[in-house]
């Protein structure tokens, strides 16, 4: 199904994922492609991680595959994969006290062959990254000591340098203050000017402000599509199991729940 | 968050660039490498020119076919402990793992306290070495049998947490047979067994594999230094960052134990080592494991070697097995270290 052959497409191709006996996901077709800022959106444990570690290829789904360019995911050799698709976790468990420079720094692991040390552009461009999202000034503490949302900004830093074609970013906004949400969410979308981005989140309105296409997952089946044209309460009410209300002034749509 | 640099956006491919200007980093830890080297012979100089019957009083025979390699087999044993050690705190992500958590030190006793008190007396020298090894290369074997599963499975912290407990169980099975050998043994053989136990490195037959069991290991962590800071961070993120995790995360495990053992063949189980130098050259130089690792075998050769001068000398003419030097200073050291509260 390699049909107009953009660069760096992911597709999902009848993929049907089983956690612990339950079927989570069933025969989903999907195709992302860079210049698309996808929003995964749908209730707890609706399996949107799970969608996100099979479609990175940490969990082999039950049925069906994943493809990159028309090539499966697990015909990519390892190292050629960490430069096509990157995913910046909901958790992060540091074991070790590392700087947040030295962390950012294992982004760049892909372009490096096995032992060599850092480079001066593998620096500055860690720093870059750190810099994009506000942390500069934080490059030498202690990973350990940062707070959850801070943390959290390193591990998109991580991601900015390992640049990746394919962005999944799981629940990146979740321990972020309004005002970083915001420039997250710009700069995920700024990205997706050039690479394609998959992001979970649970606020529909942010999803409404900067995504380009959504995917909402349902007990039973999924919608997908452009962001108007899934994002209204025909599918979020059967999707979520509540009522919305939309309200909607200058240029910008808000669904209240209830 | 002010986006500042649209250019992040769309970083260059370094992927061609990895042997252009080095920096800081790689000259710090060459300069912490080479001041590490340089104690290493002052250490081994010392272990060489003092003795039980004090400082440049030797013969030159005792110096070079007694104290030598006792020196060397300290250093090596040294070495090869707090190597196994760091790998072993990476590999389990735990900063408080050490060589012996994973049983390789209780199948080793086991084995050197079986030929111990098999062995015909002419061979009793060779017996613990020999049996040391087997006993080890026992456990090791155990371990991966019994922990494929958890070897063979991408699933983060559970894989560890499994991987652990089947190493204390084999740990404490092993512990039952040694108890039992040690409860049967004649009394003639027992006080024999028991320094070994404690570590004892009065026998030094084996200076020579053990130097190269040391060069070996030292090669393969330094050569894979770079996967395992990525692997320090989670199965996850390094399997996303293209290093194979399951090949890496075997080797890492096969390397620490096969150091293990062979340190423990040498000298039986020297305790601390393998747990307080990798974690105050940690606490000292940072976790990265390029440094960290080469920082190890010379730190854990250094520490061996001076604790075993102590050994030596510090009620001559008795010599106390090295391992009640290592426990005593190795205890407060690591207490201290606790305290001061960074893991």
């Amino acid at each position: 199904m390699n049909l107009l052959n953009p660069v760096n497409c992911l597709h999902a191709e009848k993929l049907s994922i089983t956690i612990g006996g339950r079927e989570l996901v069933r025969a989903l077709d999907w195709q992302v492609r860079p210049g698309q800022f996808w929003c995964v959106l749908g209730r707890n444990g609706v399996g949107k991680t799970s969608l996100m570690q099979a479609v990175a290829g940490l969990l082999r789904p039950s049925a069906g595959r994943v493809l990159i360019d028309g090539v499966a995911l697990t015909a990519i050799p390892a190292a050629a994969l960490a430069r096509l698709r990157g995913l910046m976790p909901q958790q992060h468990v540091d074991a070790f006290s590392m700087s947040v420079l030295e962390t950012v720094l294992i982004g760049r692991t892909p372009y490096r062959i096995g032992r060599g040390w850092d480079t001066e552009a593998d620096i500055v461009a860690a720093r870059a990254a750190l810099a994009s999202v506000d942390l500069a000034s934080r490059a030498g503490s202690d990973v350990l000591q940062l707070s959850g949302g801070e943390r959290q900004r390193v591990a998109l830093a991580t991601l900015l340098v390992q640049a990746p074609a394919i962005m999944l970013l799981d629940e990146p906004t979740a321990h972020q203050d309004v005002a970083h949400q915001l420039a997250m969410l710009a700069l995920v979308r700024e990205l997706s000017a050039l690479h394609a981005v998959v992001m979970n989140c649970h606020d529909i309105n942010l999803a409404a402000r900067f995504a380009t296409h959504v995917l909402v997952l349902g007990a039973d089946r999924s919608w997908r599509g452009a962001v108007d044209e899934v994002l209204v309460p025909a599918v979020l009410e059967p999707a979520f199991g509540c009522t919305f209300r939309v309200l909607e002034g200058q240029g910008m749509r808000n669904f209240i729940a209830g | 968050m002010a986006i500042t640099s649209r250019r992040v956006v769309c970083l260059p491919d370094c992927a061609g660039s990895s042997d252009a200007t080095v920096n800081n980093a790689s000259q710090r830890a060459w300069l912490i490498l080479l001041s590490m080297a340089a104690l290493a012979a002052i250490a081994l100089g010392l272990a060489v020119a003092c003795g039980s019957t004090g400082c440049f009083s030797g013969s030159a025979d005792i110096l070079w076919a007694l104290r030598l390699p006792r020196a060397l087999s300290a250093f090596a044993v040294g070495g090869l402990l707090a190597l196994a050690g760091a790998l072993m705190q990476v590999l389990l992500r735990n900063p408080l793992a050490d060589p012996y958590v994973l049983g390789v030190s209780g199948g080793a006793a086991a084995g050197a306290m079986t030929a111990m008190l098999l062995a015909p007396a002419a061979l009793l020298a060779w017996s613990a070495h020999v049996g040391a090894l087997a006993g080890a290369l026992l456990a090791t074997g155990l371990l991966f049998g019994l922990a494929r599963g958890a070897l063979l499975r991408l699933s983060g912290s559970i894989s560890g947490i499994r991987l652990i407990l089947t190493g204390v169980m084999i740990a404490a099975g092993f512990g039952a047979c040694m108890t039992l050998i040690l409860s049967l043994a004649p009394d003639a053989r027992l006080r024999g067994m028991i320094f070994w136990l404690m570590g004892d490195l009065e026998n030094n037959l084996l200076y020579a594999p053990a130097c190269i069991a040391l060069l070996l290991a030292l090669a393969w962590s330094c050569a894979n230094a770079a996967r395992l800071n990525v692997l320090a961070h989670g199965d996850a993120a390094a399997q996303l960052l293209g290093v194979p995790v399951l090949r890496l995360r075997a080797l890492t495990l096969l390397v620490a134990s096969v150091a293990t053992a062979a340190a423990v063949a040498v000298a039986g189980t020297i305790g601390f080592v393998g747990l307080v130098v990798p974690h105050a050259l940690r606490l000292l130089f940072g976790n990265d494991q390029r440094l960290l690792l080469p920082a190890c075998a010379l730190g854990g050769g250094i520490a061996l070697v001076l604790a075993d001068l102590l050994a030596r000398t510090i009620v001559a003419p008795t010599q106390l097995p090295v391992g009640v030097i290592t426990a005593l200073v190795g205890v407060p050291v690591f207490l201290f270290l606790l305290q001061r509260g960074r893991a």
